[in-house]
């Protein structure tokens, strides 16, 4: 579904040159569930955010479903953002001011998506993922992994093919990381979503079809 | 429209303990351009109001000393003045201050004039008077407004002036000029009061139709040679260029208050969206366009807007209703808030604040999302 090849990423800070992703090819099937993982700065978050379309590559194409995908207009990356993939962060970042309720539905205020079906969808989700009691509670008043919880039903709001978990689990506690694993496993199963987890976590290993190890910018056997 | 506006107006109170600061610092901004801004337009109406009382009449006086109290010239004289080609109407007065103390005040002095019964209506005509009727015998005085409203007088109130009682037969209307800081009282009356028998202080000369101040000026010129005729330029020569001060002025405050309330309105309004930063970087990520962002910021900012223009409007109202009791603003005040004022000052603010929106959020925009989320 998701191919990328050669995927270069350069940063230039002053004379120093990071190769954060050195010639990267990858590919991931519909549905399929895999974990990334490999030491901190060795270029996890940098394939991510090529991938889901947040930063673009220095070198190397991205294929999405057969079909090049341009990097040249940041609206358009904007527009197949949107309705691709969904990202679930290590710092969850719900908005403070919003309940979960208003939280999940935000990226259909901007896809122009109809709002009853998607309320419909939302509270679907808040009952899969078990936090219904907790539709109009704020951020501040949930825990960690609840709000993780409804980072996950925010990313799924719009049906994306592809969810970009990174870290979804490090600041949480053994107990709610297996939880929220297991519901990330269980949605993408249900929905036939692929799913990319970025994690330092060995528990979180098994939650995959299979493991990549990077190094240095590259995958490594 | 309206539901974007309704869902900021929902979205600003769940952030009250940021927005309502903002919009406080806002409305202070807005407070001072407006009471800043209200004093040139006093200036303003001064100028107006002074080159409107001079429009349509000149002065005789004196020459060497002609300003208020000043000089004086024997009554018989005005005998003389009367010939003078191209003059309609004449109307002999007595000025003095009304206080002998020297109270400086902004603008004006107070002044008493005396003008004999027959002549009053010249001076003040019926469509000048704001209630009551003009002087009909010795003891009455036509008060004009600012010292109508300082002293609390109306129809039938008691006046001292130099020791000697009047009843107030009438107000006149505000001009803005110098008639509202005036007390007319009779002519012989004030004479006999101020020790000036047969004195008066100046002729008022309102010229005929066609006939031009400048003509009159030089026949006076030529034929009195102790007579000087004053118009609203010389007022602004002996005055030393107040009206082309005033107007100055104007300039001035206004300007001081536009770039005051840039300054402040801006730097608030433009750290609640630096502020925002990361907010902006997961609405970007999770598919916001940017003219989703724009659309956001601009409502609420407009709204936060017109809230402190409210605020600083009823408080400057506030403001300027106080100041004018206190004592030494001399019964007047130095603040208008004209309409001009509340519209432009509206738009300044909301003018001030999209730029304010806009510059930041356009450079936070610019940047690469992935790079914002970092932090
Ligand atoms: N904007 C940037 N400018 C310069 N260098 C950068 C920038 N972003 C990332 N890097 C560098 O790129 C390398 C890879 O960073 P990245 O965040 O992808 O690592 P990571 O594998 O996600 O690490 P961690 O596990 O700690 O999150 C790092 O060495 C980092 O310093
Ligand atoms: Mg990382």
């Amino acid at each position: 579904m998701l191919k990328g090849e050669n995927l270069t990423k350069i940063f230039q800070r002053g004379r120093n040159t990071v190769n954060a992703l050195d010639s990267v090819n990858f590919c991931i099937d519909r549905g399929e569930f895999v974990c990334v993982t490999g030491r901190s700065g060795c270029g996890k978050t940098t394939f991510l955010n090529i991938i889901g379309f947040l930063d673009t590559p220095t070198k190397g194409d991205l294929y999405f479903e057969g079909k090049k995908l341009s990097f040249s207009n940041s609206e358009d990356m904007t527009i197949f953002r949107r309705e691709h993939v969904g990202f679930v962060f290590q710092k969850i970042y719900l908005q403070s001011h919003l309940n979960v309720l208003e939280n999940i539905l935000l990226p259909l205020r901007y896809s122009g998506k109809n709002y009853d079906e998607g309320t419909k969808k939302a509270n679907e989700l808040l009952e899969i993922l078990e936090i219904s009691n907790r539709a109009d509670f704020f951020p501040n008043e949930l825990s960690g992994g609840e709000a993780q919880r409804v980072a996950i039903a925010r990313a799924l709001i719009n049906s994306p093919e592809l969810i970009l978990a990174d870290e979804p689990t490090s600041e949480l506690d053994t107990k709610s990381s297996s939880v929220i694993m297991k519901l990330l496993r269980d949605t993408s199963d249900k929905y036939n979503v692929s799913v990319i987890t970025v994690t330092h976590d060995p528990l979180v290993l098994p939650y995959g079809d299979r493991v990549l190890y990077m190094e240095d910018g590259k995958f490594v056997k | 429209m309206i539901k974007i506006i309704k869902e900021s107006l929902l979205l600003l109170s769940r952030r009250k303990s940021r927005v309502i600061p903002a919009v406080l610092a806002t409305a202070t901004g807005i407070f001072l351009m407006i009471l800043i801004s209200s004093i040139g337009s006093y200036f303003t109406e001064l100028s107006f109001g002074i080159s409107k009382f001079f429009s349509n009449r000149i002065f005789l006086c004196e020459k060497k000393n002609f300003w208020i109290g000043g000089g004086l010239i024997p009554e018989e004289k005005v005998e003389i003045i009367s010939k003078i080609d191209g003059i309609s109407e004449f109307v002999p007065m007595l000025i003095t201050r009304m206080s002998s103390d020297d109270i400086v005040v902004v603008g004006i002095p107070d002044i008493v004039i005396g003008i004999s019964l027959e002549k009053a209506n010249i001076y003040a005509d019926s469509s000048s008077i704001f209630s009551g009727k003009n002087i009909t015998n010795k003891l009455e005085a036509l008060v004009g407004w600012d010292i109508a409203r300082r002293d609390n007088l109306n129809i039938g109130s008691e006046l001292t002036l130099k020791g000697k009682k009047f009843k107030v037969s009438g107000i006149m209307k505000k001009t803005s000029s110098f008639p509202d800081r005036q007390v007319i009282v009779d002519l012989k009356t004030l004479q006999d009061i101020t020790e000036r028998q047969n004195l008066i202080t100046c002729v008022m000369a309102i010229p005929s139709k066609g006939v031009s101040f400048e003509k009159i000026s030089s026949d006076v010129k030529s034929k009195i040679e102790y007579i000087k005729s004053v118009d609203s330029s010389e007022i602004e020569k002996e005055t030393s260029g107040s009206l082309a001060f005033w107007n100055y002025l104007t300039l001035v405050f206004f300007l001081i208050s536009g770039i005051g309330s840039l300054a402040s309105i801006s730097a608030v309004i433009s750290m609640s969206v630096t502020e925002r930063k990361s907010e902006i970087a997961v609405k970007r990520a999770l598919g916001a366009e940017k003219k989703h962002i724009f659309s956001e910021f601009f409502s609420e900012s407009f709204l936060m807007v017109v809230f402190a223009w409210i605020i600083g409007v009823s408080f400057a109202y506030l403001f300027v209703f106080f100041a004018q009791y206190l004592p030494q603003t001399g019964g007047g005040s130095i603040f208008r808030i004209s309409f001009e004022i509340l519209i432009l000052s509206f738009v300044w603010s909301v003018l001030v604040s999209v730029f304010a929106v806009w510059i930041p959020l356009k450079s936070i925009l610019s940047e690469n999302t992935s790079v914002l989320l970092r932090g």
